[in-house]
């Protein structure tokens, strides 16, 4: 199976449209998936997903190994939800994040938030190696690298994030 | 024990520990129940966010979409393309007739600078030694222009009139 897989990425280096065809219905929903986690917005999420395939198409010549093609594309869809909440002025650092509810419009409840509310209340670079630990499954090492920071900034950030996410999950309980 | 290592659980949890660490974090749970419960709530929280985005499913027909956009990219690329050979296809084309019909064009190009520098040096010598005949050539040369252009106009106003 994995070999299909790779002749499917080695052919689209080669420009092999049909190959690349392959590798999008396969990757579609793993990177549907991380756009939603870091947008918060499915119709924003599918316009990235879209812009990522088209850029991972004029680019996948330039991807030095066919092993690495997974983290890769995550990191191509990745970067393009930063460049996007970039935009939008969501950045919010570490030290912000308790203000960032409030600069997103959020209205202080003592309902139980769900997953994906309580995610969007992270800060992006916690919410990134959330998505990419806990969903995509890669390991820190990959992580550091896909992100390009020290696996112990990796492992902290983990953390810190589990820790806001337990916080806002248990805001309605208390 | 006040020394809790929240940290070493969390990554104990994703199994990034060296069997040291493992060791230590595993004894440390064992009489801990604040780090007890804060390693069952992070395992929770884990296997609540794996499996809710792991539902999430790419919307229907997005991947046509994907693929429309990349053709209809490609086109506009070779659409693009296009537009620019037009020039470039001109120029060789230039390129080619030049080649081949070079060295014609430069003989009839001397030929014709020699012709023009002969003619200048004849009409000099013609003006520096007869200037009263040059002169009234050229005056002759201007009436018989005027006239000529003077029956022309009368010509063409009555045949169209």
């Amino acid at each position: 199976m994995d070999e299909e897989l790779f002749d499917y990425i080695h052919r689209a280096k080669q420009g092999d449209r049909d190959a690349f065809t392959k590798l999008v219905e396969r990757y579609k929903d793993q990177v549907f998936r991380h756009a939603v986690g870091m947008l918060g917005d499915r119709m924003e999420a599918e316009d990235v997903s879209q812009e990522a395939f088209i850029k991972a198409f004029y680019s996948i010549s330039n991807l030095e190994h066919k092993y690495a093609f997974t983290s890769w594309m995550i990191r191509i869809v990745s970067n393009l939800c930063k460049d996007r909440l970039k935009q939008r002025g969501k950045i919010v650092y570490a030290d912000e994040s308790i203000i960032r509810g409030e600069q997103l419009g959020y209205v202080e409840s003592h309902e139980n938030l769900t997953i994906e509310e309580a995610m969007n209340r992270l800060t992006i670079e916690q919410r990134e190696v959330v998505l990419l630990h806990d969903v995509q499954g890669f390991r820190y090492e990959e992580i550091s690298e896909m992100v390009g920071v020290p696996l112990g900034t990796v492992k902290s950030r983990l953390f810190s994030a589990r820790l806001a996410l337990r916080k806002e999950l248990r805001k309605g309980d208390m | 024990m006040t020394n809790h290592p929240e940290l070493q659980i969390s990554a104990y949890i994703d199994n990034e520990l060296s069997e040291q660490d493992r060791q230590e974090v595993e004894n440390h749970i064992e009489s801990c129940t604040s780090c007890q419960r804060l390693l069952e709530e992070m395992l929770v929280m884990q296997t609540d966010v794996s499996q809710m985005y792991s539902r999430l499913q790419a919307p229907k027909g997005m991947d046509d979409r994907i693929l429309q956009a990349i053709r209809d990219e490609s086109a506009m690329k070779v659409n693009g393309l296009g537009w620019f050979s037009i020039p470039v296809v001109a120029l060789l084309v230039l390129g080619i007739l030049w080649l081949m019909t070079g060295a014609v064009l430069l003989k009839l190009l001397s030929g014709l600078m020699k012709f023009t520098v002969v003619m200048v040096y004849m009409v000099s010598h013609f003006i520096s030694t007869l200037p009263i005949l040059a002169g009234l050539t050229l005056v002759l040369s201007l009436i018989i222009l005027s006239i000529s252009s003077y029956s022309l106009k009368r010509l063409l106003q009555t045949t169209t009139g």
